[in-house]
């Protein structure tokens, strides 16, 4: 998640922030912060609420500091508290970006759309946090710790509170869904189902 | 009617998810391997991996400094420190009008020290009561100062007093920080000064449960905390040893919010000293 000299550096950051240094607190929260902000946007899907939830997630951070026990890179453990931080900002706001996509029988949500053979134009950044708003939030949260935050499935599991083999099916089933949705969101994606010798059958 | 909607394979799906993240098994990379649709969902997934990874817009540094700032206040409320510039301001204000209540302390010093100098012909405390006087005034010069140090000084001190240990509920003095972090007696309202010292004293009967306050101090309270401290606790009498403060408290009197420290003396004796939350202001001194 982080290269060892800057965990490092974060170590050093929060011991000196737990023995009442100021300004390694704020030092330590000012590298965090923009990684803070960018997982509360994958999260909240507007700008106005990720700033709430970014704020709200620093604060978090700030008072669970004396429970970090370091054995998880502070990273991690900040990625982990800011996570839970912000899902609890937006339920408590009572905020869903999109209603999720209807399940199908056997209980597996579904494509809205024709799957995506790949994605031709990379989609921009602002088209990425829209398509993930319409992920439900389990999906969501799973994708954006993975593909975003970089942790390990056995983190994302602890930050989630769920098994590790769950973490595996919601990290495939959200980038399945969110490959549809930035597909259709694509105005040169393939109209065609793609060949059997093409990309999908 | 058949839904003939091409829909993808949520087992392919999770194979070739699994393969990305270096989590597939060997039995299930052969699997995925020896399906003709793999390498197509193995592209299509490493897409929306990709596009999640991609770079975020720039953070507008004022909303970054904003977020930082509120962040930090939250450290120093659970403190029980003031918090931020405007906290910073008010101190310096608070201060100031603490300069007065040096004054005020100085003439309790005077009080209690003139009537020992009637009786006590040894005159030995005769030079007393001007030293006292004296460090309270270098005591509050140091907290206009540097409100901060001074009053973390005077808290250390008080703390390690040996009857600062009373242990009579929540904000009985067994450690300063402990005590501003956490629901502080509530002595309720009375119309003035006189009518808390019977709540205080029952805040401090170790076998009393007293009611406590909904939450912990606030940052203003926790200033004004401080800031009584940097008085109250100003050795009197020229004694070296400070008076300890053997418990913090809120109350109102009137209608107006305060906050309350009783002080124990060298000697044994308590006094307790209250100043309005809104401005820090020195409301009085009754002996207790």
């Amino acid at each position: 998640v982080s290269p060892p000299a800057e965990d490092a550096d974060d170590r050093e950051l929060v011991r000196s922030a737990r023995s009442g240094d100021r300004t390694a607190l704020d030092a330590l929260l000012r590298r965090h912060h923009d990684r803070i902000l960018s997982l509360c946007r994958r999260l909240a899907g507007n700008e106005a609420d990720a700033l709430d939830a970014a704020q709200e997630a620093l604060i978090a951070i700030v008072r669970g500091l004396p429970r970090f026990d370091g054995r998880a890179a502070f990273t991690t453990w900040s990625y982990r508290v800011a996570t839970n931080a912000c899902l609890d900002e937006l339920r408590r706001r009572g905020r869903r970006a999109l209603p999720g996509l209807p399940e199908d029988r056997d209980g597996l949500p579904r494509s809205a759309g024709a799957p995506a053979a790949g994605i031709e134009v990379l989609p921009d950044r602002l088209a990425v946090d829209a398509a993930l708003a319409q992920l439900p939030e389990e999906f969501r949260a799973a994708v954006v710790l993975r593909d975003l935050c970089d942790l390990e499935y056995a983190d994302i599991a602890e930050a989630l509170g769920i098994p590790a083999g769950t973490v595996r099916s919601r990290i495939a089933r959200g980038r399945s869904l969110l490959a549809d949705l930035l597909a259709e969101g694509n105005p040169d994606r393939p109209t065609q189902r793609p060949t059997e010798t093409g990309t999908d059958r | 009617m058949t839904d003939d909607r091409p829909r993808p394979d949520p087992h392919l799906d999770e194979l070739a998810s699994a393969h990305l993240d270096g989590r597939a098994t060997p039995e299930e990379e052969a699997r995925l391997a020896s399906d003709p649709r793999g390498p197509a969902r193995v592209a299509r997934l490493a897409a929306a991996r990709d596009a999640v990874g991609l770079p975020d817009r720039p953070v507008d540094p004022d909303r970054r400094d904003a977020a930082i700032a509120a962040a930090l206040a939250a450290a120093d409320e659970a403190a029980g420190a003031p918090v931020d510039e405007l906290a910073a301001a008010r101190r310096r204000r608070a201060a100031r009008r603490l300069g007065w209540a040096a004054a005020a302390a100085a003439a309790v010093a005077l009080a209690v020290a003139v009537p020992r100098l009637l009786d006590d012909d040894s005159g030995s405390s005769t030079l007393a009561a001007p030293g006292a006087a004296d460090s309270s005034r270098r005591s509050t010069e140091s907290a206009a100062s540097e409100p901060f140090s001074a009053a973390d000084g005077q808290e250390r001190d008080a703390t390690s007093a040996p009857n600062a240990a009373a242990d009579s509920g929540a904000g009985a003095v067994a450690g300063a920080d402990r005590s501003l972090c956490c629901p502080l007696p509530e002595l309720g309202r009375a119309d003035d000064l006189s009518g808390r010292v019977g709540p205080a004293r029952r805040a401090l009967d170790p076998d009393a449960a007293p009611a406590l306050a909904p939450g912990p101090p606030t940052p203003e309270q926790g200033a004004c905390l401080r800031e009584l401290e940097a008085v109250a606790t100003t050795p009197r009498d020229g004694s070296a040893t400070p008076p300890a403060v053997v418990l913090r408290a809120l109350a109102a009197v009137g209608d107006e919010p305060v906050v309350v420290l009783v002080v124990e003396q060298p000697d044994g004796g308590r006094e307790l000293v209250a100043a309005h939350t809104s401005d820090c202001g020195l409301l009085g001194t009754v002996g207790l």
